[in-house]
């Protein structure tokens, strides 16, 4: 009967491999038993296969029996989490754009219907991409198990009250604000340096309005550099949606701490070091602009600020990651 | 009323989860198909539905409490299951638990409460 092979079908391919041939052996001699019982060894119409495979249930419970337990994309133990972080970033993204939006219309408030229309487009297709790339992040965590149970599975099988591990300290727990700051400044990381040529830099006021933006950076290069640039913000999400997960510092998580920070730091230093990055023309649009206003001095001063503070972009990154990195370590072995 | 119903309905599936091992497990000292099992259960008023009954034995199986065999030699190719002697005694320890367990219910259910323990 064509029918019974679909509901077997139907069963056995939302099986492992291994255990399909037996379980369709297995339950084609079920159908045909129940079948048997029903008909008394007559013959069997088409009614009776339908009664018997409603009885067997739908094809997805059934294999669902046999397996033994339900599977996930995202559990219900990192369901919590994951719409926290989603939240985080949505919230992030809106307020970065805003605030892209609203220096642009400063800049250029005769075309606010472009800024407007550019301003929806990048809101959504940035929420789409962070959607994503949030959803296939904890599809990840929930394949490879990085559950908060972490804490007790980590010790032996055997379990004895001793064994409790303390209330966290204090100092060990890993609040939620911290999580979201840290979200929130890789969003605004993203966001500035996506729309560096434009709105981050230094800003020449005129009668209390916005005229000018001197961009810091080169929006050329960190348009090819973009890739790198989105690579280092996921890192930096990432990163804090494993200490909300975690909840607390433990060994493992200041070690994916570490590992994260040295790839960040790598991509930083790579992208800062180039200096092709940086506005080539800063000093002389500097100049430019406010030429009536400085003296040589004022601009030599400037000028070795600026040069420093391109050096200082990539030192200031590598405290900041190293601080980061001990002190997870500190707080990990912390007794 | 549908609410008792269904309140019912929801924790008699979780008390007949557990019981059904047992049952299958004293039904198998000789081999027995699925689908016997199933009649057998049945004829004796416990009610285990075909898709239930075979993940169960094999995940018993899977846990070493019985072992299966198919025979062929039959029109249909059918998959005997048996107790392994690892199922043998765990069934007899469990039957133990069951009968202590039962009586221990008894006792809470006609005796009021406070007579267990006193003897």
């Amino acid at each position: 009967m064509e029918m019974i092979e679909k509901y077997i079908y139907a069963v056995t391919h939302r099986l492992p491999q291994s255990q399909r041939a037996d379980i369709a052996m297995e339950l084609r001699g079920l159908i045909e038993d129940m079948l048997g019982e029903r008909t008394n060894g007559g013959p069997v119409a088409q009614e009776d296969v339908e009664s018997v495979l409603l009885e067997l249930g739908h094809p997805k419970d059934l294999a669902e029996k046999y397996r033994g337990s339900k599977r996930y994309l995202i559990g219900p133990e990192l369901f919590h989490p994951y719409i926290t972080v989603l939240k985080i970033v949505f919230f992030a993204l809106v307020v970065a754009m805003s605030v892209v939006f609203i220096i642009e219309y400063m800049i250029e408030p005769r075309s606010v219907v472009e800024h407007i229309f550019g301003y929806v487009t990048s809101v959504v297709s940035a929420s789409m991409q962070a959607f994503v790339w949030i959803t296939v992040g904890f599809a990840i965590a929930q394949y490879k198990g990085v559950a908060p149970k972490a804490g007790i599975a980590e010790e032996s099988e055997k379990w004895s009250p001793s064994y409790l591990p303390p209330v966290p300290d204090q100092k060990k727990r890993i609040k939620r604000g911290e999580a979201i700051t840290g979200i929130v400044f890789s969003i605004l990381f993203l966001v500035f340096l996506y729309s560096s040529s434009h709105v981050f830099g230094v800003m020449m006021f005129e009668d209390g309005e916005l005229v000018n933006v001197i961009p810091f950076l080169n929006g050329e290069r960190i348009e090819q550099f973009i890739n790198i640039i989105y690579v280092i913000t996921v890192i930096g999400i990432l990163k804090e949606g494993l200490k909300l997960i975690i909840g607390k510092w433990t060994k493992k998580l200041a070690l994916y701490n570490l590992i994260l920070n040295a790839v960040t730091l790598v991509l930083v230093a790579f992208l800062f070091n180039d200096q092709a990055i940086w506005n080539p023309d800063f000093m002389q649009e500097l100049n430019q602009v406010s030429k009536a206003d400085l003296n040589q001095d004022t601009y030599d001063l400037i000028k070795t600020i600026w040069m420093q503070s391109k050096a200082w972009v990539v030192i200031g990154f590598t405290i900041v990651l190293i601080i980061d990195t001990v002190s997870g370590f500190y707080k990990a072995y912390l007794k | 009323m549908s609410n008792v119903n269904e309140m019912v309905d929801k924790l008699l599936q979780e008390l007949r989860r557990g019981t059904i091992t047992i049952a299958v497990l004293s039904q198998l000292e000789k081999p027995q198909y699925g689908y016997s099992l199933v009649t057998i259960l049945a004829e004796k008023g416990v009610q285990v539905e075909a898709g239930t009954l075979y993940p169960l034995l094999r995940r018993l199986e899977k846990q070493g409490l019985l072992i299966s065999e198919w025979d062929t030699n039959e029109a249909r190719p059918r998959k005997f299951y048996l107790l392994s002697a690892l199922g043998k005694d765990v069934y007899i320890k469990l039957l133990d638990e069951w009968k202590k367990m039962a009586s221990s219910m008894e006792g809470l259910i006609n005796g009021g409460g406070t007579e267990h323990g006193n003897d």
